[in-house]
Formats: structure tokens, sequence, C-alpha cells
């Protein structure tokens, strides 16, 4: 399998994201995505997984396909069989397309707001064991993956301007309610929608310098954060649930979490060497899309997110979900 | 969510080798027993983080540009959120 895998360059994409559509866009990676979905007799859905050509010769792939990993090597070996007849002129971009990509690729790039010299957060959320009510659902081990930023000037205001052993400093409540407002947000099973400010009830971090060692800032974070929203019941898409047995008339939606964790600040380097917080909370609420619909699971019930320093890869320098609210310029 | 799309394409694709979550830590954490155990519930093992060792272009352009670079075919996933983030 390993080495069916390296025959390949693997990629992965999100459809819809600011500034970019790949099924409805008219840049030469949408229109090329758009030709190559064409070719394939599916869903409507651009949701899948594709063996293609670099000039956009579909040799493979389905909307199933997500969801089997039998389908997927399917796939890949008969996209490769493919493949293998195709003459250079069938197969590759032509040198002016060509050049139109690598050109966008750069565009794409330099405006990439990734804080490569700031911090880069992993946050990972998962539902917690609960006691009264075993949870028999297929999606119970279920866990989803986002990131949070931070530039090289907000991670510094995550420990004190004295960094001396003892010293005590409150996080700024703007960087902490990003955190309650985007980060610790029920998406486990799948998307919500982020907390808008106003339903920020507690957004508190604290740090507390426990030792220094050269340049080394050993720190340990305590705090609390809760959102709230309470809603007529009005459905608007992806955020309510229509009216129906089992669903609440007057639907609310929070997160109440008790935070915990440790990092260590290099002041030579200007940057966290470590950081892991771990916020342990209580969320209700749900809708059609986060998965909780089905299984009428509103809670409130526990759940784990988890923070702790990304590294660098390609991978780990995804948007955050909800970076469009972020407000940077 | 994560487990049921990126891992089982990951299963299909990949290899063994883990990746180290906060490896370069100068001291144990220290937390209360009940985050402790949340921590450890939360994190992903290494099946569910197998995905993360494919070297993923993370947009189709990335991988339509290596792809033509390295005269391969490009096998791309496409879903609503990103698959490499939150799906």
């Amino acid at each position: 399998m390993q080495k069916l895998s390296a025959m390949f360059v693997p990629a992965a994409d999100q459809i819809e994201r600011p500034g970019k559509s790949l099924e409805v866009g008219t840049s030469f990676e949408s229109r090329l995505v758009q030709k190559i979905k064409k070719q394939c007799n599916d869903l409507a859905s651009f949701q899948g997984v594709f063996v293609a050509t670099p000039n956009g010769l579909l040799l493979a792939g389905s909307h199933e396909a997500v969801h089997d990993p039998r389908k997927v090597e399917q796939h890949m070996r008969e996209g490769l069989e493919k493949w293998a007849t195709l003459s250079a002129d069938e197969r590759l971009l032509s040198k002016a397309e060509f050049a139109r990509a690598v050109s966008d690729l750069e565009v794409v790039e330099a405006q990439s707001q990734y804080p490569k010299d700031g911090l880069v957060l992993s946050a990972i959320c998962r539902d917690l064991p609960r006691s009264s009510r075993p949870d028999t659902s297929p999606s119970r081990n279920a866990y989803n993956q986002d990131y949070a930023w931070f530039r090289k000037n907000e991670s510094r205001e995550f420990l004190p301007a004295q960094p001396v052993k003892g010293a005590k400093h409150k996080v700024p409540r703007e960087l902490v309610e990003r955190l309650a407002r985007f980060h610790f947000v029920d998406l486990v099973r799948g998307h919500t929608t982020s907390f808008p400010q106003k339903a920020v009830e507690r957004a508190e971090l604290s740090a507390e310098v426990i030792d220094v060692q050269g340049d080394l800032v050993s720190l340990r974070f305590r705090g609390r954060t809760r959102t709230s929203e309470v809603h007529d019941g009005v459905h608007v898409e992806g955020k309510w649930n229509r009216p129906g047995t089992g669903i609440p008339e007057l639907q609310k939606r929070g997160v109440d979490a008790t935070l915990e964790g440790q990092a260590v600040y290099d002041l030579q380097a200007d940057r966290f060497v470590s950081f892991d917080l771990v916020a342990l909370s209580s969320r209700w609420g749900g809708n059609a899309y986060n998965g909780r619909l089905n299984d009428r699971d509103f809670g409130p019930a526990p759940m784990g997110i988890v923070l702790s320093l990304a590294g660098k890869t390609a991978a780990e320098q995804v948007p955050p979900l909800y970076f469009r609210y972020y407000g940077w310029k | 969510m994560k487990n049921l799309v990126s891992g089982s394409i990951a299963a299909l694709m990949l290899l063994a080798a883990s990746i180290g979550l906060c490896a370069d830590r100068t001291a144990p954490l220290q937390l209360s027993a009940e985050h402790a155990k949340c921590r450890e519930i939360v994190l992903p093992n290494l099946g569910e983080q197998s995905y993360r060792n494919i070297p993923w272009r993370a947009s189709v352009l990335h991988g339509i540009v290596d792809a033509q670079k390295n005269d391969k075919p490009i096998m791309f996933v496409l879903m609503n959120g990103h698959p490499l983030g939150c799906t």
C-alpha cells in the first residue's frame, strides 16, 4: 500500500472558503476541479475522492469513496492503470497552463495569513464519557481537528511583561474570547456556527510563571470561559433546528469550560516551545450539521478540547475554521 | 467526524509512525486529575493520527503543480470543511 500511495501526489482541499470556491469559482484551480468533477457521473456533491491527471482528466473517483477506504484503493488502482496508457500530452498541462498554475500558487502563498512567527495551536475536540447515558452512537469515538492562530505580538501576551518566577498575568480578554468564540465550540461530529461576541459570558485566563531556566519561562494557565445563546426556535440553516419531537422550542446552546494548562516560552527565540491547554467543558444545544439532532443529543454533556503546539507541515497550516471572523487585516 | 473521513483514507494510504505532540516540552505536565484524564481521552491515538504522515498538499492547486513537476497523477480529497482541518 505504501508503494501504491507513493505513485500519487496527495492533496486535500475545502470546497468553499473565503475568496475561493472550487464549485463555482472562475480561477484556474476552480475551473480545473469543475472540469474533473464534470467527468464524474455521480451525485452533484463536490465532496469526494478523485484521481486525475495534472491537466484535469479524471482517471477515477466518486463521492462515496469519502466513507469507503476500499473504494479509495479501487480508484487509485484504476487511476494508475489509465495513467499508464496516456502520453505526456494527454496527461500534462501545457507550458503556458503550468506557468499560470505556478503563478496562481505564488499569489495564494503570498496572501496567506498563516502566522509563521506567531503561535499556531492544534485544537482537538472530542466527547467525554457520560456516566448517566452511555453513548452508543456510531460516531461516539469521533473527534475533530482545528487550528487556532495568534500573531507574534499576541503570543507574547500570554505571559507577563517581566517574566520572573511567581509573576502573575491576566491574558488579554480579546485573546481568550477568540478561544471561547471560535475554538470552544461543539464541532465534535460536524460543523456549527461560531459564537457571537455577545454570547461570551466569561473569558478569563491567567498565567503564572512557575519557573525560569535561562531563556526558558515555564507558565501555568488557569481559566474559565462560558458562552451561552438562547434562540426563539426560528430556523436558520445550519444553526437552529426546525421544531419537532424532542427538540426544545426555546433553543439554547453554549459551552462552559474550565481551563488548565502549561507552556514554555523561549525568550531568546521569542516563541513558545511547548503549549498545552485543556478545556474541560459542558456543552449544550446542537443542530443537524453538527450531528446532535439525529440523536436529540442536546446535552448538557461533557466535551474536552485540547490545544497544543502545531507543527509546520502544509497540513498544519490550514486556516482555522472561523478564521474569517478573526478580523485580521 | 475526523475519524470517519480522513482516518479511513489514511488507513489505506499509510504508514505507521506517529507524530509527537508537544515533543519539545521541557517539564512534565502538571494538571488536575480530571483535566489530565480529559487530555488523555481527547488526543487522538496513533491510528487516528496516521493520516498525518501523508505528505498532503493543502490545496488542489498545490497538488496540481507538484503532480506536474513529478509527472504523477494527483489523488485529492474534497470536503465542505478542510479535510486536514475541521471537517
